[in-house]
């Protein structure tokens, strides 16, 4: 999942906390990177609700190490543009590799 | 390592009994077990909160397994929908205590009614010679920005921004949720595209001038 770790790594510099008042405008970065999103911008895409509600499906699918953004594109473009969801799928995939992998170790050993 | 089914689930949780109650017994087992390991990258397992976190997350989770098992529609194991419930949850109630002491007033202070104006900050030290080049292409997406974007769209650019807030506080805040604020953003994207095509600037120019090198 290098790609995931390159969108979590240039998602992860957050721009300066409240406690960095009095601003001094958004960072370039900021913008760059919102500038960036907008070539990936489509007509259809879905929002939030909409996601979450196949958000398992996808982490499944990417957890079985299939094409996930072949399959369910429009839930990949969505995370794209989206901190919140990409944060939630990156939580959600540590927690069932770590439930199948046991689940993989208990069915050996069993 | 339980071996239900996605039927197993659903006919034990569908009914009051001792089913349901084993059932549910498992699955907080399950989030107990797993939950925290993914929530390391966002609170350390050994700070006070983590525990208090873990609790709250199992309990609100199972209540809204038992709210909303009727929209399960089995498109993945019941566990996953289970763990994707916990984790939004949990990092939901994450951020929303990281920013919950910073109130609308003190962000809007110093806005006019027609929402805040879009100031991008060039950092001078950080590329003293594509300065002048630069500062070009910047003033002109600045001031793109500021035609385009209703005054709400801005608001929430600097919100996002500058202030940092996630998309959810954003959304609470402005007494919204997150669903209406990915399209009006997905709304404010697209005015963006094309009024920068139609000026001739190329998303690829603007990361070019943007990047800090």
């Amino acid at each position: 999942m290098k790609w995931l770790d390159k969108i979590i790594a240039l998602f992860s510099k957050r721009p300066p906390a409240m406690g960095d008042l009095p601003q001094k405008g958004m960072p370039l970065q900021v913008v760059a990177s919102f500038a960036g999103s907008l070539a990936g911008t489509q007509p259809g895409e879905i929002a939030c609700d909409e996601v979450d509600s196949l958000m398992d499906g996808f982490a499944e699918i990417m957890a079985r190490g299939e094409d996930a953004s072949r399959i369910m594109p429009l839930v990949r473009l969505h995370i794209d543009h989206c901190p919140e969801c990409r944060e939630e799928l990156e939580a959600l995939l540590a927690v069932i590799e770590a439930y199948q992998q046991d689940d993989h170790h208990a069915a050996k050993v069993g | 390592m339980d071996k239900r089914t996605n039927a197993d689930w659903l006919a034990a949780i569908s009914h009051a009994g001792d089913d349901r109650e084993n059932a549910l017994a498992d699955l907080d087992d399950l989030l107990r077990k797993y939950l925290p390991g993914a929530l390391n990258r966002w609170l350390a397992s050994n700070d006070p909160r983590f525990n208090a976190l873990v609790d709250e997350t199992v309990q609100e989770t199972l209540l809204r397994v038992l709210q909303h098992y009727p929209a399960f529609e089995g498109r993945s194991q019941f566990t996953t929908w289970v763990f994707k419930i916990a984790v939004r949850v949990a990092l939901t109630d994450l951020r929303r205590r990281r920013w919950k002491n910073i109130s609308l007033d003190e962000i809007e202070a110093g806005w006019d009614e027609e929402g805040p104006e879009i100031h991008v900050a060039i950092d001078p030290v950080a590329q003293p010679e594509r300065l002048a080049e630069q500062n070009d292409v910047v003033r002109r997406v600045e001031a793109i920005m500021n035609d385009v974007l209703t005054p709400r769209q801005r608001e929430v650019l600097v919100m996002v921004g500058v202030h940092g807030l996630p998309g959810d506080q954003v959304a609470a805040m402005l007494k919204t949720n997150r669903n209406a604020l990915y399209k009006m953003m997905h709304d404010a994207r697209s005015r963006l595209k094309q009024r920068l095509e139609a000026e001739g600037l190329t998303t690829d120019e603007i990361i070019s001038a943007f990047s800090q090198q």
